[in-house]
């Protein structure tokens, strides 16, 4: 059995369907890249998965249990973590406060250590330490993607959604973060559904590819099935 | 912290003092500014840190006086259990609107409450019978003997008791969690922050906290009166901690002492104090959202930052 699995999920926006019929797993520690053209559903998906919204069929399995339409903070607390593709920090918050909400709120209390403390750790991972009393506002948008990994790392999850964290970054940040990411599969077994655009990053770490196009599932494979697929290029290049 | 705390203690053992040096009347300005006090950081406490602006604080202060005023005057009770009995009551009522106003976010809160306060005052006017209508509840005294300065001390301590009450949750994982519901309710429920739950539990914290402020004043002015549940008295308290500074602790709190003591002296021009702090609020929320308090602090950080830059320029 899978870690997660999602059995013929749709959502429509008012008769406007936006995901049909989309069913796929994932397994423990694997990375699996979820792509597609704009509009194609992948956002709509990852608000399926993390409860910000609810699917109109479909039903969505954690470790066996049905999780289909539970509140966002309770999938959060039973090990589904996200980031935001439009990074949604707490503003007037600092980048150590952030980090702590996402302590403080799990499941599981610290023992004899404060979020303070723990918060710092996952700042060091991403590479935040100096700006742990800076408002989380004050900082540039790289630093506010950082800081949203930090947040959803410190939630401590098994599985975590990535929703387009290369964006807005230079060749060699990509590097940077691409092996952060994958460092979070290797050193922490974290189960990993990362939305990406840019190619070349996420085909070099996914394990798997999941191809949206207009709400529905094209293919799945391994990414070099994937871009020798003609449907995939495609489904990015038009018709003709 | 542990300095904090050491001013703290100062400026409440000075506070004892005040009965040694103030007149009878100055007294009152006093004990009506704890009043205030109360009020307006329990509603900083809902409104400043968890974003929900209810007009509905003066209405639970309302229910707490009358509740203790109705109990004790026909039903015999003692005005101290009257008091608790009423800060339940104000409480259950918070839980309840809470609850109803759970999906309503800014504007649709703000309607809602204010429905709620003007529902409340009119049965409070209407219902003669219980409440003597606009004649107000004549309620007895805290104590055998009516004492000017035994109510400061009663007043200077349920203040004390209350802030406490506030600092502790604002400084507490709790108030961790209504900071980031404030910011953004979405971000937040991702990380496991029961929104639902912390905002029903900041409403019904600070109703009780209104409830034991409209208790304890209502049994000082022995005459209640649908003043306390009014409109104007909701715009007062929102003045004094938008003034004063939303969303810091100590902003609500000069604000109370500023905005009484002001009005006392300019009592004579009429009712015009309400329009004109009405006024200030506004234009602070337009130009300094986080009051005086927060041009303070401004203020430091900018200080702060020329200090670290002067360094550099010199090292």
């Amino acid at each position: 059995m899978a870690l997660l699995d999602c059995v013929q999920m749709s959502k429509r926006f008012g008769g406007v369907p936006a995901l049909q019929d989309v069913s796929f797993s994932l397994n423990k520690g694997e990375i699996v890249g979820l792509i597609g053209p704009n509009g194609a559903g992948k956002t709509t998906l990852f608000n399926l998965v993390a409860g910000a919204i609810k699917p109109t069929e479909g039903r969505v399995f954690l470790k066996e249990i049905d999780i289909t339409g539970l509140p966002a903070h309770r999938i959060c607390r039973f090990g589904i973590g996200r980031t935001f593709q439009v990074t949604r920090p707490f503003a007037e918050l600092t980048c150590l406060e952030n980090v702590g909400v996402a302590i403080i709120n799990r499941p599981r209390k610290l023992k004899g250590e404060s979020w303070r403390e723990k918060g710092m750790e996952y700042l060091e991972q991403v590479g935040l330490l100096q700006e742990a009393q800076t408002r989380a506002g004050d900082l540039n948008l790289i630093a506010k993607k950082k800081l949203e990994m930090a947040r959803a790392l410190a939630s401590n999850p098994e599985i975590l959604l990535l929703d387009e964290v290369l964006g807005g970054l230079n060749t060699q940040e990509i590097g940077q973060a691409v092996s952060i990411i994958k460092g979070l599969r290797d050193a922490l077994g974290i189960t990993l559904l990362w939305i990406e655009h840019i190619m070349g990053a996420i085909m070099g770490a996914a394990d798997r590819i999941i191809l949206l196009d207009q709400g529905r599932k094209l293919l799945e494979g391994t990414p070099a099935e994937v871009v020798r697929d003609e449907r995939a290029i495609r489904a990015y290049l038009g018709e003709d | 912290m542990k300095d904090k705390r050491v001013y703290a203690a100062i400026v409440v053992a000075l506070a004892c003092l005040l009965p040694l040096g103030l007149d009878e009347y100055k007294l009152h300005v006093v004990i009506n500014s704890l009043f205030y006090v109360m009020m307006a950081s329990s509603w900083n406490l809902l409104a400043g840190y968890t974003g929900q602006v209810s007009f509905a604080h003066a209405a639970f202060a309302g229910i707490g006086a009358y509740t203790s005023g109705i109990l004790s005057v026909k039903a015999g009770f003692n005005p101290w259990a009257g008091i608790v009995i009423g800060m339940a009551a104000a409480g259950f009522v918070g839980f309840l609107v809470g609850v109803l106003c759970l999906r309503m976010g800014g504007i649709y809160l703000s309607l809602t409450t204010l429905g709620f306060s003007e529902i409340l005052r009119i049965i409070i006017t209407n219902e003669y019978e219980i409440t003597r209508g606009t004649m107000g509840l004549q309620v007895p005294a805290l104590m055998p003997v009516y004492s000017k300065t035994a109510y400061f001390y009663i007043m200077l301590g349920a203040a004390v008791l209350s802030l406490i009450v506030i600092y502790k949750m604002i400084y507490s994982d709790t108030g961790l969690n209504f900071r980031a519901v404030q910011n953004d309710e979405k971000a937040a429920s991702s990380l496991g922050v029961d929104v639902v739950r912390i905002r029903v539990m900041a409403f019904t914290v600070s109703s009780i906290l209104a409830g034991m402020a409209g208790g304890f004043y209502g049994h000082y002015l022995l005459l209640i009166t649908p003043e306390i549940p009014s409109l104007d008295q909701q715009f007062l308290v929102l003045s004094m901690a938008v003034i004063g500074g939303l969303g810091s602790f100590v902003g609500p709190i000069l604000g109370a002492f500023t905005l009484e003591i002001l009005a006392e002296y300019i009592r004579g021009y009429g009712q015009y104090h309400v329009l004109v702090f009405g006024l200030v609020a506004l234009a602070m929320a337009r130009f300094s959202p986080r009051g005086v308090m927060g041009i303070v602090s401004d203020y430091k950080r900018r200080r702060n930052q020329s200090l670290i830059a002067a360094g550099e320029l010199r090292g």
